[in-house]
This record gives C-alpha cells, structure tokens and sequence, in this order.
C-alpha cells in the first residue's frame, strides 16, 4: 500500500491539486481566486496527462534514424497537454475579461456582493 | 435604469456597448458615479474600510427605507441628503437566496469530497508509474516515434506529431486563441480610453531591460525556428516571443509600442498567419490524400530547411502566439485605467 503510494505520487498529487482547485471554484467568493482555482485544475490534468507519458529510462522524443520506440518517452501526452495549455490560456483571458466588465458593472469582485446587487434590482420588477 | 425613450435598435446598442459605453448612468455634465465614489471615501475614512460594492447597498437600502426617491432609479442617481451611518447588516440576504447559497455551499462540497475520494480509489489501481507496458504505450506512439522521421522529415518527435499527423488540431488551437484575442477585444477594447501618460521606469529596469530584451526576442525566434530539430516550437517560442513584446512596451513605454504594433495590425497579422497555416496545410493533405506527388521535399532529417510544411508552420504558429500575448496584455493595460 505505501509503495503504491509512493510510486503513484505524482498522480495523487495531481488528484489533490485538482480537488484544491475544484473547492476554490466552487465555494470562494473572490471572482479572480475562482479563476485561479480554475487554473489549478488546468495544472493538475496537465500534470496528470505528462506523468502518464513518462516511461523510466527513457529520452525526450528528439528521434534518432533507425531508433526503437522503447529508447524514447511517449510523446503523445506532451502534444495533448500543449493543446490543453493553450486553450488554458484562451479561457482565462476570457474569464479576466468578463470579470473586468462586471467590475465595472457592480465595482466589486465578490460574487456574494454582485448576486445582492443583482438579486435587489431584480426584486424591484 | 435606462434612459432609452426612444427606443434603438439592437444593432446601434450593440456597437455601443461593444465600444465600451456603459449602458446607463455617467452622462451629464457633472459624474454622479463620481460625486457617489467621493462620498464612499469620506464614509470610509470616518467608519473604516468596507467595499464600494456593499457601501452602495446599503446606501440603496436606506434610501427606499427612507423612500425619498424612487429606489429603481437611486441605484444610479445622484446621492441622497444625508443618510444616517448606521451600519450595515453584514451577512442579511433575503431568505431564499441565503437558503440557496447554503444548499450550494453543502452540495459543493459533498461534490468535490466524493469526487477526490473516486479519483484517490482509482489512482491506486492505475498502471503504476514510468512503466514500459502501461496502456498508454501503445502502437500510436510507437509509429510516430519509429516511422515519424521518414513520414515527416521532422527530429523532434512531438513537433512532427501536432504539426503533421495532427495538423488540424493545432489549426484550431491557433483558431480558438484567435477567438479568445477578438472576444477580449469586444469586451474590453474602448475607443475613448486615452492611452495613458507613460511614466518613465525605474533607472534599473529600464537600463537592465534594453540590454536584456534583445536577447529574449532572438531566443524566442531561435526556440520557434528550430522547432522541428530541438525541443520547442511555435508555441513555446512564440510565447516567449509574446514576453519580450511585453517587456519591450514595459521598458520603451506604451505609447511606441502601441505606435508600432497597433491592436488592427497585430489582428491583420494574426489572421494572414492563421489563412497560411490553412493554405499550407490544406495544400499538402489535399495532395497527399489524391497522390497527386506535388509533395514538398521533406529535406535531409536534422537540417534546418527540412520536414516539409513544418517550418513555415511553426514561424505562423508562433507569430499568432506571440501577437495574442501581446494583444491580452495591452488590453488589460487599456482596461485598467
């Protein structure tokens, strides 16, 4: 059991940050702590897809002519997490967009605060 | 809350709106957003610090109680006379709405409990790590990592990957961050922002930064040129591409660089780069699905004028990465004033 754990270390991290991240989206109120949170789900798949590529002993995928697979790390992770990096970074500026224009909307971050502000414009209806 | 009388059409009130008005309040010679965040300050200096967005809460609340001016309008109207300072209930919500939170709160948390707790459970009975026989290693990985070199042309096994056997994926990578710069752009981007005064750097960073800067821009073009022979690409160099282009508006000042690389240049120059990277590739898995044979000459493996496509591909690649950084942060620049 222990040296499952160790030698699973990397993914039960990337499990913990993702559930870190997971209750920061979820429960704080702070809008730009949300993204953060989301951000660190981002970093946990990402780290979870990499630590499934590695294989031990192996060498970055720069392939030499006439080289076997098993010399080389699986090189398909790392193409997946890059498209998962970028689109990372898309979302966010996105999300850091639209909480600026909230901000000047209700001139506050805390979603607490912007759903009162909302809820009493709306019960005036 | 409007003072739409007459009432637009959508169109004009999208370009309104997408041009950075605020729909409502702010008109009139004298600001009453102003004069009410001038008040904030007072209140706070004499009652201790508490966010604008509950200060005008509160002031809302006493002004209905009060009923001294039709609340709907209040909320954007000037100030009232003079409230009392009565503090305001800290966590009062309506009772529905505070019901709900709760029940969110609970239902959360017993979500990401029971979900880590799943993943914990699964993640010991996963193939262990770094082992050779584990699924992942399958025979995709072992044809682009031993047929890769005479397929694509390219060294770097990964690069050959995205930007050969998986071209397509890329292009819409590129696409959506081109879609993430645009969607900024309308959400941010206020013709009447001035930009603003450039004050001058610290002596440090400035001296530091001149000297640093044309190093990071070189490194960032060799990272994205030998994207096929040595580890990196258009992705990771046109990133630190991007980095020096902020450094260089940091340390140069906004105003040249925004004179040099406008927000229309950058989006004309993201989107050539984008319609290449479609032409180029759509040229070769056109040419190669007919066997026509017009096929780009794949080079000797591990020049740098080898791999076909993929050179050219990466530079797009990189310039759109680069162009996008840059464009996100002169736009939370621009948002921040």
């Amino acid at each position: 059991m222990l040296e499952t754990i160790l030698q699973q270390r990397y993914y039960i991290t990337a499990v913990l940050l993702f559930s870190i991240g997971f209750v920061t989206l979820f429960l704080h109120p702070n809008l730009i702590k949300k993204i953060i949170g989301l951000n660190l789900m981002d970093t946990a798949v990402f780290l979870f897809l990499a630590s499934m590529g590695y294989i031990e002993g192996g060498a970055a995928p720069i392939v030499e002519e006439g080289a076997k697979a098993s010399q080389y790390i699986n090189p398909v992770p790392g193409g997946l997490v890059l498209t998962g990096i970028v689109v990372a970074v898309s979302t966010t500026a996105l999300f850091l967009a639209l909480t600026i224009r909230l901000y000047r909307q209700y001139h506050s971050v805390n979603l607490d605060v912007i759903l009162m502000l909302a809820w009493e414009g709306k019960a005036e209806d | 809350m409007k003072n739409h009388n007459v009432r637009e059409d959508w169109y004009h009130r999208f370009l309104r709106w997408a041009g950075g008005e605020e729909p409502e309040g702010a008109e009139g010679p004298e600001d009453p957003e102003r004069a009410e965040f001038q008040e904030y300050l007072e209140y706070i200096e004499a009652h201790g610090y508490m966010e604008f967005g509950a200060y005008r809460l509160m002031r809302f609340r006493q002004r209905r109680e009060k009923g001294l001016e039709d609340p709907r309008g209040s909320l954007h109207g000037p100030p009232a006379p003079e409230p009392e300072p009565v503090h305001p209930p800290r966590h009062h919500r309506p009772g529905k709405l505070r019901n709900q939170i709760l029940l969110y709160r609970v239902l959360s948390a017993v979500i990401v409990i029971t979900l880590a707790a799943i993943f914990l459970v699964v993640t010991m009975n996963l193939p262990l790590f770094g082992r050779a026989d584990s699924p992942a290693v399958n025979e995709v990985s072992q044809r682009y990592l031993e047929q890769g070199l005479e397929e694509t042309g390219a060294v770097n096994a990964v690069t050959g990957m995205i930007l050969d056997y998986r071209a397509f994926d890329t292009f819409g990578e590129s696409a959506v961050l081109f879609a993430a710069a645009m969607s900024t752009l309308l959400l941010l981007h206020s013709p009447k922002s001035r930009m603003r005064t450039f004050r001058g750097p610290d002596q440090v960073l400035s001296q530091v930064g001149r000297r640093v800067l044309p190093v990071i821009l070189l490194f960032g073009v060799y990272v994205v040129v030998n994207g096929h022979l040595s580890p990196g690409g258009g992705f990771s160099g046109g990133a630190i591409l991007g980095g020096g282009l902020i450094l260089a508006s940091l340390v140069l000042g906004e105003e040249r660089m925004a004179r040099m690389l406008p927000a229309p240049r950058t989006s004309k120059i993201t989107v050539t780069c984008l319609l290449a990277y479609g032409l180029m590739k759509g040229y070769s898995f056109y040419t190669g699905a007919n066997h026509v044979g017009w096929e780009v000459p794949k080079g000797i493996p591990g020049a740098i004028l080898s791999g076909g496509f993929i050179l050219p591909l990466n530079l797009c690649v990189g310039i759109i990465v680069a162009c996008t950084m840059y464009t996100f942060y002169s736009l939370f620049l621009e948002g921040e004033g």
